[in-house]
């Protein structure tokens, strides 16, 4: 501790407590300045105040218990609250050392000060963040900062990048008189924050800011406006406050006493809240005032953009990065980390200029919106909610590329670059869809397959900007096919028969007309029905298919041509057991003679129906009869005229086939259509 | 007192402080930073403006400061300290003269060639004064061209700034690109034309800041930039802004993306939205053509092109149109099934039943197109194709119209397909017959009634009664005519199909000195060989189960003792397989719906060889077996059931809640699939009536099977089993 820095402290403690016990002064009942009756103690003094952005918050010292303490007070429905004591602050120390000269950032999560704990130890500058139970135990801000000297009253500008307080000036002041007083003094220094988090050498302002005894500064809103107490000549007396301006040069220009508020007695310690109309300041080192802002000098407009940056699962607070940049350049004004708490941000945006603001958080979403302030003229303050997301979903819909019907498909995920798939997941019928969460950050691989299609991939890269939270992807994928010959030949002479053939997939809705004769392709694995008509005097005939990989390629379709007494044997007429009832599954055969009785519209036929040899010759002849007669009346049903049928049944009198084996019994068991005349 | 000092006193002061001081504020400057050096000169200068040293020293700070500064982003600060410095080796001209130079050399020490023998620097004018003249024309050049090049590149970075938030704000606009272009209006084509000009404006000015940039410093500018494709919707193509200030410059190519959606959507959309205006037109005029009470000549169905099914879908998966035309493609064969109905053969009352069976089908697909059409119909896809709608529909409210209407259409439908099945369904059972058969002196009862257990009340009673194909009709049934008194015997009688009893049989169950008593047959199957009976006997030694096959002719084929004690309950013959399956379920003659008991399934073929068994538990009753093409199913109600994949549904069987359930079986016995018919109600079945596989009605009637209540239940299942109506 150097001895120096021992006496500033105890100098500094003087000249405050020194304040207390004065005299009310006489404040100009004409002028807009304004004691604030609720932050104002008769019993002791209230310094250095300093605003939030939003100007709901205050935080000042006070020496209410003996030493100077912090204390916070909340602007609710239009004035200020009684002020409670910042307890995790105020406890950091012993309960006399000094702890004073606040500032609140601009977003109101982090509080610089300075204090000077233990005895004999000069003041060093500490901050303390916002937790979710209040302010956090004080951190040492360090060094380069902090020295074995006197560092006190800081400021932090708007975009948390430059920190400005005081040293001691061990110069002292240029002025002669001045120096003749032998007070003192302090000169202003500025710190900015390095591109690693860290506080750079802090620089003694130049002349015009420092020339005598400067002390109190305070960065306002826009960072570039610099309110600060002075004794340098010219002034009302005592400390006033001037205001100097960082202009386009790089220079600061020259200040300007802000004698709308300066009066004889020390003016010093203003803040002035985003609005930029109302500024507190110290008044005669004794109570916080208030000084409407005359028009004519306010120097800046702020908008204020804040809100709360959180989970959009969970609504719990994240903390993230805030940029904002140039929107005319692109180029980053500042980076401001949130409250991690509670996810609270408050961004001061000076109006005039054109602003991007991104919110970036590693692992989640982002949010951008712009703020075009270049034609505001006035403050305002916009609420701004974000909900940052750790997933997407991707909702991922598997077709079948020519029917457009959805496909149960696999879906296997796995991150770019990565040996095994982290994820599988089968899209759902009827439409083929699935919705797959994805975190963000990967670049995903996702590999497509289905049985008997050809399988696809597709990408989808999360590593950079994600905004929105649901993407679509179809995904047709084209079925794996086989050529097939169908040769539609005569079921005698075997000569080619000109012919339609109507394929239908029994197992999707898919329906093929190709001529006879030709080669189709068709799909592997599917099952198909395979019918064949000719307008050639020739019956249809049908067969069905199941589609594989391997095997024949060639489909024999043998049409009977319908000459007088030529036979037809249906196909898959079946009737409920033991009885004459036609099953359904007879319908699709029987619909097909339909046909051919309207396409051959004089041809007449018999119904003839046979049964297996279980029952006696009698009984089966008498079911063969009625099963004959369901199908007719089948076809009279769908207004063929009857006396084109003739129905008769066989019984097992004429079995195609021995009835030694239940199969063989079941082919027995068939209806036959044949020709009597066309 | 401090109200007294002036500015102009501090001024004076200030002058007497500083003057004649260079010489001595000079070796302060020497170790000074620029700040630190620009406040000491910038005091000093207060009293001496010319000061030769001093405008040059302030103009060489102010050149170092505009050329550390980056002209783009520190635009104004460099602009303000060229402006500064030119001014400064402007002034410098004029006043660091030579004389100046040689008389003050030290403070040119900066521009030393060396030293002389003194220590002085060796200062040659001509390098200062060239310095300053150079100096001053750089600054010059960049006061005046950095203007323009910063002018340029604002321009186009607003510019894409511009394109880049239209383009952010479609992507939020539409989920999906095919959505954008479904939905794209005249206010989309504006905006994204906007974004095409924006675009092009940017990179107009993009390159002309390259040019004048090079121009002005091609060592400085070294900056180039490439265009990106956009593939990826959503992900590709979103910036917070555009970053013109790398080397590299990446874009984004809007234009191309933005033409490519004012094409498609003008040509390949439009196009499409004319089919399906078409499409909409045809289904309409088919539809109008259709009657649903009379066949037409011929039925040719209008079918949506399915290249236009395809295209829509392929712009919308959850498209509504499709939805619309698929439901009228299908109303077309809902409406020729009502005809097929309306305009019935009524000699063919098995196809009637089966046409009713079809409708109910369409009926219930109509609904589920129809229902896919509700689902899709919001104002987002009403928006897609708002001439289309408006035109055919009258917008939303006209599109719901329509599907209010439909439904009843579909619902009327749905309706007299049921009522008319269960009307007819009920005319087949009242074939009134002959109270009594008789054959010699006995009268055998034509009506089948149920037995008490153990006990068989009168002399001889009817237990069970099938028709055979052929016309004949089965009586089986107990007697107690038997010598041995307290026996019972089975019999079987055959009659033609005039009702004459052609052959009556009893099978007498004694068996050693035991007194045997029949206590259930469990049910009866015709087959073409004859009759099979499923029949449980008790004696002194035990329970004994009997399957009894008998031919045409009352002769027994043969009997076989079944492994099981439980109480027979149903029994199918299986033409297909020449076999009969059978159940058999629980240790008393009244099935306890209460309790789980075994069931047994066995099948047997008509050699009388057992092909397989199995069992199938669950709480409550059989009330048939029905067979499949392909396998068969067990009907019953039940308390308490498991499906294939374990879950387990169970009643409230406190209150007597029964619910209906058909369980599937493969023709090899194994079970396929367990649908239980849940309601909140209770109710239960005791009849099934099988039109073919594709409609099987359940009937019964509410209340519990302890207290049933009058209404009638009817439900249709089909072999899936799936349900297809209920009516509770």
């Amino acid at each position: 501790m150097h001895l120096k820095s021992y006496i500033a402290s105890i100098l500094l403690t003087f000249f405050v407590a020194s304040a207390f016990g004065q005299d009310q002064p006489v404040v100009d009942e004409n002028s807009s300045k304004k004691i604030i009756p609720n932050l104002s103690d008769p019993q002791a003094v209230e310094y250095a105040p300093s605003i939030s952005a939003d100007g709901k918050t205050m935080i000042f010292e006070a020496n209410k218990g003996g030493s100077y303490k912090l204390f916070e007070s909340k602007f609710v429905n239009g004035d200020w609250e009684i002020p409670t004591p910042i307890e995790n602050v105020n406890n950091y120390g012993d309960s006399t050392d000094l702890i004073g000269g606040p500032s609140i950032s601009f977003d109101g999560n982090t509080l610089y000060f300075f204090a000077t704990i233990g005895f004999g130890n000069s003041a060093d500058i500490y901050y303390s963040t916002r937790e979710k139970t209040g302010w956090s135990i004080p951190r040492s801000i360090g060094a380069p900062i902090n020295s074995d000297g006197y560092e006190a009253f800081p400021s932090i500008s708007a975009d948390g990048q430059f920190l400005y307080f005081v040293r001691q000036n061990m110069e002292g002041p240029q002025d002669r008189d001045l120096r003749k007083l032998d007070q003192f003094c302090y000169s202003i220094y500025q710190s900015e924050r390095k591109d690693d988090g860290t506080w750079g050498e802090p620089k003694k302002l130049p002349y015009p800011i420092n020339q005598d005894c400067e002390k109190a500064p305070r960065i306002m809103a826009d960072g570039k406006t610099l309110i600060f107490s002075s004794n340098r000549p010219g002034g009302l007396g005592d400390f006033d406050m001037y205001q100097s301006t960082l202009k386009p040069l790089g220079d600061w220009s020259i200040p300007v006493p802000l004698n709308f508020a300066n009066s004889e007695f020390s003016d010093q310690l203003p803040t002035i809240a985003a609005q930029g109309d109302l500024m507190y300041f110290v008044y005669n080192n004794q109570d916080i005032y208030s000084v409407v802002i005359p028009p004519e000098l306010r120097q800046f407009v702020n908008n204020i953009v804040q809100g709360k940056i959180t989970d959009a699962d969970t609504n719990e607070g994240i903390a993230a990065k805030i940029i904002i940049r140039d929107a005319l350049t692109s180029n980053i004004i500042s980076e401001i980390d949130n409250n991690p708490e509670d996810g609270a941000y408050t961004v001061v945006l000076a109006a005039g200029k054109y602003y991007n603001l991104e919110v970036v958080k590693e692992g989640y979403s982002s949010f951008i919106k712009s703020y075009d302030l270049r034609n505001v003229k006035i403050y305002q303050e916009q609420q701004q909610d974000i909900a940052l997301f750790q997933n997407v979903f991707l909702d991922v819909s598997v077709s079948d590329i020519e029917l457009f019907e959805g496909l149960e498909a696999d879906i296997e995920v796995k991150r770019d670059g990565a040996g095994a798939f982290f994820k599988k997941v089968k899209t759902i019928l009827p439409n083929g869809t699935i919705q797959i969460a994805l975190p963000i950050g990967s670049h995903y691989e996702f590999y497509v397959s289905a049985p008997n299609f050809k399988s696809d991939l597709f990408s989808l890269d999360l590593t950079g900007l994600v905004l929105y939270r649901n993407f679509e992807k179809e995904l047709p994928l084209t079925p794996e096919k086989k050529q097939v010959m169908i040769n539609v030949s005569d079921l005698v002479n075997n000569s080619k028969v000109k012919s339609k053939i109507i394929l239908r997939n029994k197992d999707r809705d898919e329906r093929i007309e190709v001529d006879g004769n030709s080669m189709v392709s068709l799909r592997v694995g599917d099952r198909y029905e395979i019918e064949a008509t000719s307008d050639q005097g020739y019956a249809f005939n049908s067969t069905n298919l199941e589609v594989g990989k391997n095997g024949d390629t060639n489909v024999s379709l043998k049409l009977l041509k319908l000459d007088i007494n030529a036979k037809l044997e249906l196909k898959d007429i079946l009737f409920e057991s033991n009885s004459a009832n036609l099953s359904d599954i007879s319908f699709i055969e029987l619909e097909r003679v339909i046909q051919l009785m309207k396409e051959n519209p004089t041809l007449k036929v018999e119904i003839a129906a046979h049964t297996d040899d279980v029952g006696s010759d009698n009984y089966n002849l008498q079911l063969s009869d009625k099963r004959a007669d369901s199908v007719v009346k089948f076809l009279m049903e769908n207004k063929i005229d009857p006396e084109r049928f003739v129905a008769k049944g066989y019984g097992e009198s004429l079995p195609k086939v021995a009835n030694d084996t239940d199969d063989n019994r079941a082919s027995n068991r068939r209806v036959e259509l044949r020709v009597l005349g066309i | 007192m401090k109200r007294l000092i002036t500015p102009l006193l501090l001024i004076l002061c200030l002058n007497l402080s500083y003057a004649q001081r260079f010489k001595d504020v000079f070796p302060q400057l020497l170790k000074a930073s620029d700040t630190e050096a620009l406040s000491i000169i910038k005091s000093y200068m207060i009293e001496d403006l010319d000061h030769p040293n001093s405008n040059l020293r302030l103009a060489l700070i102010y050149e170092r400061r505009y050329k550390a500064c980056n002209p783009i982003t520190e635009y104004e600060k460099a602009i303000a300290n060229a402006n500064e410095a030119k001014l400064r080796f402007g002034k410098s001209a004029a006043v660091v003269t030579e004389k100046e130079v040689s008389k003050n050399s030290g403070y040119y020490s900066d521009f030393a060639t060396g030293y002389d023998n003194k220590g002085r620097p060796i200062v040659d004018y001509s390098t200062v004064s060239t310095k300053i003249r150079t100096a001053y024309d750089s600054a010059a050049k960049f006061t005046e061209q950095m203007p323009v090049i910063y002018e340029y590149f604002t321009k186009s970075v607003n510019f894409h700034d511009n394109a880049i938030k239209a383009f952010n704000e479609i992507n939020g606009q539409f989920g999906s690109r095919d959505k954008l272009l479904l939905m794209y209006n005249p206010d989309l084509k504006t905006k994204l034309q906007q974004m095409i000009s924006d675009y092009d404006s940017s990179i107009i000015y993009l390159d002309k800041y390259l040019a004048t940039a090079k121009a002005y410093n091609g060592t400085a500018f070294k900056q180039s930039y490439s265009i990106k494709k956009i593939d990826t919707y959503r992900l590709q193509g979103l910036l917070t802004s555009p970053n013109f200030l790398v080397n590299k410059i990446e874009i984004w190519d809007y234009k191309t993306w933005a033409q490519n959606a004012i094409d498609e959507a003008s040509t390949d959309v439009s196009s499409l939205r004319n089919e399906l205006n078409m499409a909409e037109l045809s289904v309409n005029n088919s539809l109008k053509k259709l009657s649903p009470l009379a066949l037409g000549p011929d039925y040719t169905p209008y079918k949506v092109d399915s290249k236009l099914i395809f295209s829509l879908v392929k712009y919308d998966n959850q498209s509504l149109p499709v939805a619309v035309l698929k439901y009228k493609q299908f109303k077309q064969d809902l409406i020729h099934q009502l005809a097929q109905v309306n305009d019935r053969d009524t000699t063919a009352n098995e196809l009637y039943l089966v046409h009713l069976g079809e409708l109910i089908y369409k009926a219930r697909e109509a609904d589920s197109l129809l229902l896919i059409t509700k689902n899709r119909l919001n104002a987002e896809n009403i928006s897609k194709y708002p001439a289309y709608f408006q035109t055919h529909y009258n917008g939303e409210n006209g599109v719901n119209q329509f599907i209010t209407t439909e439904q009843k259409v579909i619902k009327d439908a749905a309706d007299k397909a049921v009522s008319e099945m269960i009307i007819n369904i009920k005319n087949n059972e009242d074939i009134t017959v002959n109270e009594f058969v008789t054959y010699k002196n006995l009268k055998i009862p034509t009506k089948a009634s149920p037995i008490n257990g153990d006990s068989v009340s009168a002399n001889i009673i009817t237990t069970h009664t099938e028709l055979s194909t052929d016309g004949s009709h089965y009586f089986v049934g107990l007697n107690k005519m038997n010598r041995k008194p307290g026996h019972t015997n089975v019999f079987v009688a055959k009659t033609d199909d005039k009702l004459k009893v052609k052959w009556y049989k009893e099978f007498s169950m004694t068996e050693d000195n035991a007194s045997p008593n029949i206590n259930d047959i469990g049910d009866i199957a015709i087959t073409p060989e004859g009759c099979a009976l499923l029949v449980r006997s008790k004696n002194d030694v035990g329970i004994k189960n009997t399957l009894f096959y008998i031919n045409e002719n009352g002769e027994e084929i043969f009997n076989k003792e079944l492994a099981t004690s439980w109480f027979p309950r149903r029994m199918q013959y299986v033409e297909s397989k020449n076999a009969f399956i059978f159940a058999h379920k629980g240790a008393s003659f009244t099935q306890n719906y209460k309790e789980e008991q075994e069931t047994s399934l066995t099948s047997i073929n008509i050699l009388g060889d057992i092909l397989w068994s199995q069992t199938f538990n669950f709480t409550g009753n059989i009330v048939d077996l029905v067979n499949l093409g392909k396998g068969f199913i067990l009907i019953g109600n039940y308390a308490e059931l498991k499906d294939t994949e374990g879950k387990t549904f169970r009643t409230r069987i406190n209150t007597g809640q029964t619910n209906a359930f058909a369980a599937r079986f493969a023709n090899d016995g194994k079970l396929a699939a367990v649908t239980p018919v849940e309601s909140n109600n209770n109710y239960y079945i005791d009849r099934v009536i099988k039109i073919n596989d594709k409609i099987i009605n359940l009937l019964g009637k509410k209340g519990s099977l302890e207290i049933p209540e009058r209404d009638d239940v009817h439900i249709i299942i089909n072999q899936s089993p799936e349900v297809l109506n209920i009516e509770l």
